[in-house]
């Protein structure tokens, strides 16, 4: 095993992959941007490196920098986490070549699998199903339109030439066809001066299923079930449950065996997930992508099924085959996660950035809590605004759910604004409570969402009790404290090495 | 007596103290017993007619911060006089002062022109993220203060505007 990590990114991911490293007895190295010195990953390294400045391209976008951190603190692996390079091959030949081993899949597998066109072509010579598609022959409209019905609706006629929404149409009946593709084809002329056209199926209330995979060196690839992500806005998701509410086992199985077909074509190692749009009309899957990294929903897996991923990532890169089969694999309960981002629903989920003045997250059983933030730290805006990510477990959905609801009530997040009460409101709401949602749900159910003021007197109450009550005496000081349970810079303040600023 | 500001609601509180420990307050004809008691500078603990209540607060000059059962309330003392607006500032989503440091990417409202209220007027980028400023009230743009790619900070004024006031209106 590894003697010693160091893990290329930053906030809650970083933090989380040092946690199991220093569980198994592993050194980490934390890798950091001047925005960055008394980030929380940074504090709980055994050792820092500053490798640039702030903005991502001139710091944790730098293989050659975060190579040379390795090199001279003598890690003996690189964790790339989520983002940045984590799906860059470039970066896993890097490492190959300065001999520090990629905890990941190899180079050559990232990059078949990131090119869109190259993934779905392995996917289609494995028989893997993707989104029924045409693309329009000949030049005769009658003769689309017959393409078209043999395609069957509703279809979307999207652009060869570009994407953007751009010169697409949704076509629900064959008598609109014509008109439709006239339309479509002539903005997509003068969009992209192509009024080339394709058609592909449409989903009408599509469901986001994907499957974590892992695989070892030996070949052996098992999936760990689904995550359902329909819980969306523009494409971020923000909320994840398992198991999907909507899959059964024979779906379950069949989409599993798939996503472990989709990664074996291309002979994957470690962990990976394998996406699917779910049709829950046709109860048809189709393959989206595979994102070769460990996702941010990781965790609900974990809840699951009981395995530390990141640790039988490291098992695995460390050349460990994998110990048990598919059918040892079990699935027990419900769990759900949430993700807390320094943004304002009520504002367009404007980006919040500014100090957390006070922060105290839930606790107790069946709560994960995975932060990369603490109270008094001030969020620097040149990254990604997550903050943590709050997941709950239960026996049952219902009991996941009312744990989370609980949680988020719980939650004291105080100086920026979050989506605390949003996300209070979508699992309060009836058709999440039922498990019916698509990636519309936010859309149909939350547009335009404002929070609602149940509590004022509460809150008047709460601010004269406060000018009342002093906090000058008995021991209590003016700024704010440090809530119990996160790392205070000055207890945790890590190594750093001497002759780096 | 309080009188407070809650997202631009004047709510008149009053209060009896009747021990160290226990009030009795008073809002429009309701009536609270309370028993109060700090547990940290940020956290108070109370029961409320017979039910327990955490309340979390965070004073940040005239603003108390207040979350309350998962929801955050922003106060203030409604007797400090109109809180003063920074420039530009409006409801959520029209609003001219920069959320956060970024540059600019785009001028939309140029000098001379009419805007109303939420109308895009400047589009910035930070934080990975492209956001619209959109004008407060309506207004004529009497001078654009910023340029392409001009790096704009938090209080920072854009533009100067000539407040166009509709009959019946109040000032802010």
């Amino acid at each position: 095993m590894f003697q010693k990590i160091l893990i290329a990114n930053r906030s809650e991911i970083a933090v989380r992959i040092m946690r199991t490293c220093r569980e198994m007895g592993i050194k980490t190295v934390a890798v950091y941007s001047e925005a960055d010195r008394y980030a929380r990953h940074v504090l709980e390294a055994d050792e820092c490196v500053l490798i640039g400045e702030a903005e991502p391209g001139a710091s944790y976008l730098r293989v050659d920098r975060l190579i040379e951190a390795a090199k001279e603190t003598g890690a003996e692996a690189i964790h790339p986490g989520y983002g940045f390079l984590s799906e860059r091959a470039e970066f896993a030949d890097a490492c190959k070549e300065a001999g520090i081993t990629w905890i990941g899949p190899p180079g050559e597998v990232i990059e078949k699998l990131g090119d869109k066109l190259i993934a779905r072509q392995i996917m289609q010579e494995h028989d893997i199903p993707l989104t029924p598609g045409r693309i329009l022959e000949g030049t005769n409209i009658d003769d689309w339109k017959t393409q078209a019905d043999e395609l069957g609706y509703p279809l979307l006629i999207k652009a060869a030439a570009g994407g953007g929404g751009k010169g697409m149409r949704i076509v629900r009946e064959s008598s609109e066809f014509a008109s439709a593709c006239k339309m479509a084809a002539s903005e997509a002329k003068s969009a992209f001066g192509d009024d080339r056209v394709y058609l592909e199926r449409y989903v009408e209330e599509p469901r986001h299923i994907e499957f974590q995979i892992l695989a070892d060196n030996t070949g052996k690839t098992l999936h760990l079930f689904e995550r359902e992500c329909s819980i969306q806005r523009r494409h971020q998701k923000i909320i994840e449950e398992t198991p999907s509410p909507i899959l059964d086992e024979a779906l379950r199985a069949e989409m599993g065996e798939a996503a472990v077909k989709a990664v074996q074509a291309v002979k994957y190692v470690n962990a990976g997930t394998v996406e699917f749009l779910f049709d829950p009309s046709t109860k048809e899957f189709y393959f989206l992508e595979v994102n070769t990294r460990l996702q941010v929903e990781h965790p609900i897996t974990e809840m699951l099924t009981g395995l530390d991923l990141v640790r039988w990532q490291l098992e695995i890169a460390a050349g460990k085959e994998l110990p048990f089969e598919q059918k040892d694999l079990t699935r027990r309960g419900h769990a759900f996660e949430c993700r807390i981002y320094a943004e304002d629903p009520a504002n367009n989920f404007a980006p919040s950035p500014g100090k957390i003045t006070y922060m105290k997250a839930p606790s107790g059983p069946g709560i994960r809590h995975d932060s990369g933030v603490y109270s008094g730290y001030d969020i620097p805006m040149y990254y990604d605004p997550i903050l943590a990510k709050l997941i709950t477990y239960g026996a049952t959905r219902e009991e996941a759910r009312q744990r989370m609801l609980n949680a988020l009530k719980e939650y004291v997040l105080l100086g920026i604004k979050n989506p605390l009460a949003f996300l209070i409101d979508v699992f309060e709401h009836e058709a999440f409570i039922k498990g019916d949602m698509s990636t519309h749900f936010i859309k149909q159910h939350m547009e335009d969402w404002q929070p609602a003021m149940p509590d004022e007197d509460l809150a008047c109450i709460a601010y004269v009790l406060d000018e009342l009550l002093p906090k000058g005496a008995a021991g209590f000081t003016g700024t704010a404290q440090q809530a119990e349970g996160t790392p205070s810079p000055w207890q945790t303040l890590g190594g750093w090495r001497i002759g780096q600023s | 007596m309080f009188k407070l500001n809650l997202h631009d609601k004047e709510i008149a509180v009053d209060f009896e103290r009747q021990s160290d420990d226990t009030f009795r307050i008073t809002i429009e004809d309701r009536v609270y017993d309370i028993h109060a008691h700090r547990l940290s500078a940020n956290h108070l603990y109370t029961v409320i007619n017979g039910t327990s209540q955490h309340f979390y607060t965070h004073q940040d000059k005239g603003q108390k911060e207040v979350s309350v059962q998962g929801r955050s309330y922003t106060l203030e003392d409604a007797t400090q006089g109109k809180r003063k607006r920074r420039s530009g500032d409006g409801e959520a989503g029209a609003s001219l002062n920069p959320p956060m440091p970024g540059i600019v990417i785009r001028v939309v409202a140029n000098e001379g022109d009419q805007v109303s209220k939420k109308q895009e007027m400047l589009v910035m980028s930070a934080m990975k993220m492209e956001t619209t400023l959109r004008a407060p009230f309506d207004a004529i743009v009497k001078k654009v203060l910023v340029a392409e790619g001009d790096q704009i900070m938090p209080g920072q004024q854009l533009f100067e505007l000539e407040k166009v006031e509709a009959e019946g209106q109040a000032d802010a």
